[in-house]
């Protein structure tokens, strides 16, 4: 009953997650439902999606090549373009490397586990309380981005008319019914927006890219925030494993009785034809192994000693076995094995996030790359705006959901890097002291591999975590500058 | 029953414990007598000086507010009034994680001991003390010169300000403004008499009161990292008497040198021989050969008799053992010490220096409208020198941690570690591991203090005031 439970754990960690990205049409396991013609009705709402989005996209660039316009009315389009060149990075890399995700699904499911065995008590609590925070900060994330495209698409439906009278006094195109604005400024060969249905059609197309493309964006976001924190997670699971280790040891000893025979190894030292001498290495203090062949024992210090020499005896093994251990006592064993899991586990969340780098790494490339002039463009585009209607609110919001996606990513992304680090504190921690010196040597590699923290990199940005988020700010900031001065300077 | 007992850190910090109750800050802890009455005239007191510092900061905002249509008035105020929203801020901080502090305050209340080292760590720990309290004392003085620099200056020169002159839009005038230390509003009539004298006993009390609140902190944070700095050197002094103490404990080398003198000594055999008469041919010592006791049954008595291998009796092995772990817990007491630390006060640091880049950009700007040695001059150079002492003093302290956690490695490996026994050998490869990451306090992750932080903030300081001076 509880085998089930604490597996069932590990499944729930992304079940919001993936419904929500059910939704959205990205789905990244290859069977959506059980029956095949949902599957493929699936695949062609996906290829809908795509084809939206890259028949409205389109008409940014086309506007920026083809059509006149004011300096506003361009940094405008261009942020537009910007945002969709990195939610088209976004999309398309759910939809390229499907295969990569399903992989870290699945190893993510996988890791929970360090020893085989089922979580214990403190371990599930901790799994259970990342998994309310993760489906709390996914809803909220998710609330901001609706929040941002219903902005989006109601804007044009509050433009006053006063406005609209002078700009069709600069236009000299005195028509009764005025060009109505739409969300996003396009422009189509042969389109005319202010016809009728032509107007309604690219307001449904322009309306419906939005919501689709903000829920998709707010998916993928929070579904890789979402990898990151629990992979934070694991690596306090493997923490917590090496700390508690006199206690987890206890809690195995029912898993290691049965590996009780055969794995006592006797070592023959031949010094010469007739004296053959079979060494148990133990530790002196100890309470003593009782299995011997001769009645000369020899301490542990006595057998390393002359290993360290530089005469080499003639070894003989008695089972041959390839691992290099020299297990004495029977909790020494236990405890080299344990500590020999913890490093299998630690192994595979590095692996893991090596995984999770190559499947994202070109994608948040791109998004760091057009972060910072994105934001100045926002940026601007809030200051120079008049502080009134519904489309000073949009850019608003819009400028506030980047920099909060760049802060949302950089801070995860450092959590990880913080929690991989902290592995090698919890080694240390551990117990250490009362360990064999085998135990020991595994201890001091655990603690080098772990002081180099497994980092989510950015392409060639490097790592993401906090400072590179303030790097990102400060630029922003110094072409803003550089923008008002420019803008100021010109007009 | 609580029972108050001075020990541990509380104790060695208490002269800064007693100045922060005295200011006013929220340290309801640590008294004799902890009975309700005390307990909330102190959380009276100490929210009464926290009503005085909102008020007045309230008050100066307000004059800030009102004077805003000029430009000097606006850059002058908006410097003040970020410069005090550092006490504001670190006054709150302190009440809201008053638990923190006090977790951190007692993490060395139950620190462990060791017959041998204790004249050591007593010797270093006087020294920290020592070092605690002169830094509180280098750091009340300069509190105290200050206040009162800030309070002559107040009597230097004009006290007056330009307003655009009511009759005649494009010339100013000067008017008179009351002679006080900060430019505040007040709801009654401060150029003279009552008013005035009111004024200024409210404002030199505030202002000494801040200052100190913005200090005092900065001055905890530092003092524990002083500590944890001695606490350092004292592991890494005791580092090669454990090795010695460990060297006789069960090595059968008998020496290294003889190891190798014994090795060099066959000439022509070849050493990796499996022909099983190495052992006779490499100890030809009887002496090193007596050590292995082949053929005596006397190390059946290794674990029952007390006597060892090496004449130690068991309870000099015991001892040995003990004082590796004596180090390695003391260690791990350290590093729980300093996560502790920055755990309490790292987001304190970050606000530190999210205001003080603000206001170091500002007085940059300021800086480049000096003219003359005038009053003007004085305060803009006070303000800067202040404000970047404050971001030296933790940034200072910030490496002094980096450098000597990062040392202790070096000690490790400078003492005689290949004498040791296996277990001194293992210890000290641990060790050696766990140091080469050195122990720093981050700001909330963002940044790691150091002196490369003050030396960024100053080069900024520095690049601001030349492009604004060739814009000028």
């Amino acid at each position: 009953m509880s085998a089930t439970g604490n597996r069932q754990v590990s499944r729930e960690c992304l079940d919001l997650n993936l419904m929500f990205l059910k939704l959205g049409s990205i789905f990244p396991l290859d069977k959506v439902s059980s029956s095949t013609w949902i599957n493929i009705l699936y695949k062609g709402y996906t290829t809908f999606t795509v084809g939206l989005f890259f028949s409205v996209s389109a008409a940014a660039p086309l506007f920026i090549i083809c059509a006149d316009y004011t300096l506003q009315d361009g940094i405008e389009v261009m942020s537009i373009l910007l945002t969709q060149i990195r939610s088209g990075m976004k999309l398309i890399t759910f939809i390229i490397y499907k295969k990569e995700i399903q992989n870290l699904i699945l190893s993510l499911y996988k890791n929970f586990f360090i020893h085989g065995r089922n979580l214990s008590a403190e371990e599930t609590s901790v799994v259970r309380e990342t998994i309310d925070y993760t489906r709390k900060m996914t809803l909220g994330y998710i609330i901001l981005y609706c929040t941002t495209a219903l902005s989006m698409i109601l804007h044009p439906l509050t433009f006053t008319p006063t406005d609209l009278e002078q700009e069709s006094a600069f236009n000299q195109t005195a028509r009764p019914q005025s060009s109505r604005p739409i969300p996003f400024k396009s422009w189509y060969p042969n389109w005319d927006i202010t016809k009728s249905p032509q107007y309604e059609i690219e307001y449904l197309a322009q309306a419906t890219l939005t919501a689709l493309e903000a829920w998709c964006l707010a998916c993928i976001d929070t579904f890789c925030v979402a990898l990151m924190i629990y992979a934070g997670c694991q690596f306090d699971l493997l923490g917590l494993a090496l700390k508690n280790m006199n206690k987890g040891l206890k809690f195995d000893i029912g898993a290691y009785q049965k590996r009780k025979k055969g794995s006592y190894r006797i070592k023959i030292l031949t010094l010469n034809d007739n004296l053959r001498l079979s060494v148990i290495t133990e530790n002196v203090g100890n309470k003593p192994h009782t299995n011997l062949k001769e009645i000369n024992r020899w301490s542990t210090s006595d057998v390393t000693v002359l290993q360290n020499s530089v005469v080499q005896f003639g070894w003989e093994d008695e089972d041959q076995r390839p691992s290099t251990v020299k297990p004495c006592t029977q909790d020494e064993i236990e405890a080299m094995m344990y500590i020999k899991k913890c490093i299998e586990h630690h192994h595979s969340l590095l692996i893991y996030v090596a995984d999770m780098n190559t499947a994202f790494s070109t994608m948040f490339f791109v998004v760091f790359l057009t972060a910072s002039i994105l934001i100045c463009l926002l940026g601007f585009q809030v200051i120079v705006m008049p502080p009134s209607g519904l489309m000073f609110i949009r850019v608003l919001l819009h400028s506030l959901c980047t920099v909060f996606e760049l802060g949302f990513f950089c801070w995860y992304g450092s959590e990880v890097m913080h929690k991989s680090e902290r592995v090698y504190q919890d080694a240390y921690e551990s117990e250490w002291q009362d360990l064999s010196s085998g135990a020991k040597q595994f201890i001091c590699m655990i603690i080098m591999r772990a002081q180099r923290p497994a980092a989510v990199r950015a392409g060639l940005f490097g790592d993401i975590c906090l400072p590179t988020f303030t790097t990102l700010l400060k630029n922003a900031y110094s072409y803003l500058a550089l923008l008002q001065q420019l803008h100021g300077g010109g007009a | 029953m609580y029972k108050f007992r001075l020990h541990g850190l509380v104790a060695d910090m208490w002269p800064l414990i007693r100045i922060m109750q005295m200011t006013g800050f929220f340290l309801l802890d640590y008294h004799e007598d902890m009975s309700f009455g005390w307990t909330s005239i102190r959380a009276g007191y100490a929210g009464s000086i926290s009503g005085l510092m909102v008020i007045q900061f309230a008050l100066i905002f307000i004059n800030l507010m009102k004077q805003s249509d000029d430009v000097n008035d606006l850059t002058a105020n908006t410097i003040t009034v970020l410069f005090f929203v550092h006490s504001l801020v670190k006054f709150f901080y302190f009440a809201l994680r008053r638990g923190k502090f006090y977790r951190t305050l007692a993490t060395w209340n139950n620190a462990n001991s060791h017959p041998l080292f204790s004249e050591n760590h007593s010797r270093h720990h006087a020294t920290a003390v020592g070092s605690m309290r002169r830094l509180v004392m280098y750091v009340g003085i300069g509190i105290i010169i200050s206040g009162f620099a800030w309070t002559i200056i107040t009597f230097v020169g004009d006290s007056v300000h330009e307003i655009p002159d009511p009759e005649n839009a494009n010339e100013t005038i000067f008017e008179e403004v009351p002679r006080l230390m900060l430019r505040s509003w007040y709801p009654w009539n401060a150029l003279s008499g009552g008013g005035y004298v009111v004024s200024f006993v409210i404002q030199i009390l505030w202002l000494f009161l801040a200052l100190s609140h913005a200090m005092m902190m900065d001055t905890m944070f530092c003092c524990w990292l002083i500590y944890t700095c001695q606490q350092l050197v004292h592991l890494k002094e005791i580092m090669k008497p454990l090795m010695e103490l460990s060297a006789s404990l069960d090595t059968l080398v008998p020496h290294s040198a003889e190891l190798f003198r014994a090795v060099s000594a066959t000439t022509n055999n070849p050493i990796t021989s499996g022909d099983g008469d190495g052992i006779r041919a490499i100890y030809s010592n009887q002496h090193d050969f007596s050590n292995f006791r082949l053929n005596t049954g006397a190390l059946a008595n290794i674990n029952s008799g007390s006597v060892g291998p090496n004449g130690l009796t068991k309870k000099q092995e015991v001892l040995v053992r003990s004082a590796i772990k004596y180090w390695v817990e003391r260690h791990k007491h350290v590093v729980r010490f300093v996560s502790n630390i920055g755990d309490t006060y790292g987001s304190a640091l970050l606000l530190h220096m999210l205001i003080s880049t603000v206001t170091l950009t500002l007085l940059a700007y300021q800086a480049t409208k000096i003219e003359a040695a005038n009053v003007y001059a004085c305060t803009v150079i006070g303000y800067l020198v202040y404000t970047l002492a404050q971001v030296f003093l933790f940034c200072f302290f910030g490496n002094r941690l980096i450098e000597e956690s990062s040392s202790v490695m070096e000690a490790a490996y400078s003492c005689q570690w290949y004498d040791g026994s296996e277990e001194a050998k293992t210890f000290i490869q641990i060790v050696c591991q766990q140091c080469q990451k050195a122990m720093s306090i981050s700001g909330a992750k963002f940044f790691t203090v150091s002196l490369d932080l003050f030396a960024s903030v100053l080069g900024a300081v520095v690049t601001y005031f030349m492009v604004l001076v060739q814009l000028n």
